[in-house]
């Protein structure tokens, strides 16, 4: 089990650097170094609900932190405290999908995809069978339940699957990524410059070693604009969160578009993460396109 | 969300204050007093000094600041200003009062190329970010990158990249400062109240502007020489600094057993010059080391010690990541986290001496042999700071008086390497580091908060006594920043 080390923080604010939600409201407290320190002082999650549903789960915290504290881990436990105390509720369309959890199957949509951009299947499939893995959406794929455990309602839970299309629904698989696969078959594409390239943050954030080349070599290769900081890890939009899927203790989604594209002049947005691609679809003002809708 | 009841802790002030507070702030503009809101300031980088605002306010414009500043005038209630909040004596730890937290003030507003209008409130790392799209950087920082802009004004602002641009105050044209009764006011180079505020320890005015000078980006090689001898490497950074050949320099020890100097340039690393330093190589270094161990065996044990630390820096330092052929491409990020994996840790003891480049040498030695008294590991990092001419902003800081065109900067570091010291022992260390600066002539980086005491000592009661007449000339309740610097008037 992960420690809950936050007596280790030493109050550096790397962590503040690329917090979503300290750039929304520059509040120290909503950040994992005001977190850490209120816990140092000896609060309870009672009196730190604000700052326990503040955090949208980037990982940009964990990626920088010098002394590895686990700030996501130390969030969860905290909400699951607080779900204990009968703690902030889902949205009702959130709580029906968390109801329906079936077999996991070889290709896995999750809920963004099949509920909200379902017009990106037949491109998915056909990137897939591309490749050599021809994997078919299956009808009843049911919840992953990533927002249940993010909610702290639920542990996490590891099943296997072939190839999972929402970083979210990841954190819940042993599978291949999507977007990993796409970067990796860079050739089959068609990406027309100039375009911004919204890299998944949690997995650049979370899996930096494996996914950050990936992504670094596309933006060398197209000299596109991402969402990689100087830091090396990945900026959010707070969309493929829990407050960004709910609507509730929601983040400003928009701002967070706003301040992503400030400094580019890409006419196009493409990402390979289904809710920032609703996202930027909403809110950028630009041509978005999902990265299977590339494809040659 | 926003609510105000507790401003101060007296009644009276409360019913004075909160009404017309709660009516500014009954908007996006934030003024919070939950505990969790307050309880995440209770300390500072150094994590010696501990305390707890009534409120925090959150800036967002000049015009917050200066509201919040005349209210708190008019009522006599006490403001700590922080940025990054890395001060390490509790300059920005507040025990009561508002604290005015700055860091949403954190916007590049206007670059024409050279300079660059910026908010007080970001941090040096927001500079770098948000330069970088027009292919600029920032010309002189903080190693820290986490130190905020208006912060650093205040200090001085003095690293690596010192020597040949001098500290970060020094890159400042033109500021907007909030003057401790509220007046929004412009100065620029030259202007009396600029040399006030700049290494003005905050306790002139707040700044909220600056405008900096910027310069194109380019990527650093580095190259480090190692020495057995501080003397040695102290007097080879003199000689490359004097040459004015590199961007950044600065010597970091390991105890005094490993010393390297470190130089950045732009460039490549095969450019740099043949100076015939006096530096010695790996092998030649080993064999010392084995020689000097070999006559104290029992210390066989601190190998480990500097196997561990050049673990820890020299993958940092070569990060694949941050590297292209050859060359550090963001010095910002490679530097900062370093220092917190280096220097960081429960405790972060770090007094330093500002010193003439001719008591140099003799401050190092001196200042080893009071580390070698308290601690079993420490570090030295030595820089050199580029001086232009007298400026009034140096009497009083960082910048010891000197007619030298350099003068020298010493931080002296316990590594505590998970070994536990009482305060007593810390404070202890500090104040014979500091002595050795008073003997030598010397000021410090860092006189605020709990080492104010050593200020008369170093600067006499005649520099002390004027400078505290003008802060009470622009602060008459003497609100902002108290205690930090001056004795507030009824303590005296």
């Amino acid at each position: 089990m992960t420690a809950l080390n936050f007596a280790d923080c030493i109050g550096c604010g790397l962590c503040v650097l690329g917090c979503p939600a300290y750039e929304e409201t520059g509040l120290d407290v909503l950040t994992a170094r005001g977190r850490n320190k209120a816990l140092q002082a000896g609060l309870t999650a009672a009196e730190m609900t604000e700052s326990i549903w503040a955090c949208t789960m980037c990982g940009y915290c964990d990626a920088i932190c010098p002394n590895e504290v686990h700030n996501v881990a130390i969030v969860l436990h905290l909400r699951r405290e607080l779900a204990g105390d009968g703690g902030v509720r889902l949205s009702a369309s959130a709580n029906a999908a968390a109801d329906r959890h079936a077999a996991p199957c070889g290709l896995v949509l999750g809920c963004t995809i099949r509920e909200r951009a379902p017009h990106l299947i037949p491109s998915i499939e056909a990137f897939l069978a591309r490749i050599g893995r021809p994997l078919k959406a299956a009808g009843d794929e049911g919840c992953c339940g990533s927002l249940e455990v993010e909610a702290g309602r639920a542990m996490p839970a590891r099943r296997r699957a072939g190839v999972v299309a929402d970083p979210i629904c990841l954190e819940q698989y042993d599978a291949e990524f999507l977007g990993l696969l796409a970067m990796q078959h860079l050739e089959q594409f068609d990406l027309p410059r100039p375009f911004y390239y919204f890299a998944p943050h949690r997995l650049v954030n979370r899996d930096h070693a494996r996914a950050y080349p990936l992504y670094d070599t596309l933006r060398r290769r197209f000299g596109c604009d991402t969402n990689l900081d100087l830091n090396r890890l990945a900026r959010s939009t707070s969309a493929g969160s829990v407050q960004g899927l709910s609507g509730e203790q929601s983040r400003d989604i928009r701002a967070a578009v706003e301040r992503l594209l400030a400094h580019s002049r890409a006419e196009r947005v493409i990402t390979c993460s289904p809710a920032d691609y609703l996202a930027f679809k909403a809110y950028s003002r630009r041509e978005t396109l999902f990265i299977t809708e590339c494809l040659r | 969300m926003v609510a105000c009841s507790a401003i101060s802790r007296s009644t009276a002030d409360r019913k004075r204050c909160n009404p017309q507070l709660r009516a500014k702030y009954n908007s996006p503009v934030l003024l919070r007093e939950d505990r969790a809101s307050r309880v995440c300031y209770r300390t500072d980088g150094g994590q010696v000094v501990y305390g707890v605002p009534d409120a925090v306010v959150h800036a967002r414009c000049a015009a917050d600041v200066a509201e919040t500043l005349r209210l708190a005038q008019r009522d006599r209630i006490p403001v700590t200003c922080r940025g990054g909040g890395l001060t390490t004596e509790g300059e920005s730890v507040a025990n009561r009062g508002i604290l005015l937290d700055l860091k949403g003030m954190n916007r590049l507003l206007e670059c024409d190329g050279e300079t660059a209008w910026v908010e007080a409130g970001m941090t040096w790392h927001q500079v770098a970010e948000a330069l970088r799209p027009r292919g600029l950087d920032y010309v002189s920082a903080p190693l820290n990158m986490l130190s905020t802009v208006g912060g650093t004004l205040g200090v001085g602002g003095i690293d690596v990249n010192s020597p040949r641009y001098g500290c970060a105050a020094d890159q400042a044209i033109e500021l907007e400062v909030v003057t401790p009764t509220g007046e929004i006011v412009r100065v620029a180079d030259g202007d009396d109240y600029m040399e006030r505020v700049l290494l003005g320890y905050g306790q002139f005015g707040v700044i909220t502007r600056a405008r900096i000078k910027v310069r194109p980006y380019r990527r650093m090689a580095v190259r480090h020489f190692l020495y057995t001898d501080i003397g040695a490497a102290l007097d080879d950074m003199m000689r490359i600094v004097d040459r004015d050949l590199v961007d950044a320099c600065a010597v970091l020890t390991l105890r005094d057993d490993v010393v390297a100097l470190i130089a950045g340039f732009e460039g490549r690393l095969a450019d740099f010059p043949d100076l015939n330093l006096r530096s010695h190589t790996e092998p030649v270094i080993y064999a010392r080391l084995a020689a000097r161990y070999a006559m104290r065996p029992w210390r066989l044990g601190d190998l480990g010690f500097l196997r561990r630390r050049k673990n820890d820096l020299l993958p940092a330092l070569l990060n694949p990541l941050f590297l292209h052929e050859g060359a550090v491409c963001d010095r910002t990020v490679v530097f900062s986290r370093l220092i917190w994996r280096y220097w960081g840790g429960p405790q972060i003891v770090i007094p330093d001496l500002a010193i003439t480049r001719a008591n140099f040498e003799a401050a190092a030695r001196r200042g080893i042999a009071v580390c070698k008294r308290y601690f079993r590991y420490f570090t030295l990092y030595a820089v050199m700071i580029r001086k232009f001419g007298d400026r009034p902003r140096y009497e009083m800081s960082a910048i010891p008086p000197t007619g030298d065109r350099h003068v020298c900067g010493i931080e002296f570091s316990p590594l505590l390497e998970g070994a536990s010291y009482s305060r007593d022992h810390v404070q202890r260390f500090k104040n014979a580091i500091y002595d050795v600066g008073l003997e030598l002539g010397g000021s410090c980086y860092r006189f605020g908060g709990v080492m104010k005491p050593y200020l008369r000592r170093m600067f006499g009661d005649e520099t002390v006594d004027r400078h505290r007449a003008m802060k009470l000339a622009v602060d008459p309740a003497f609100i902002l920043n108290p205690n930090v610097v001056f004795d507030p008037p009824e303590a005296r």
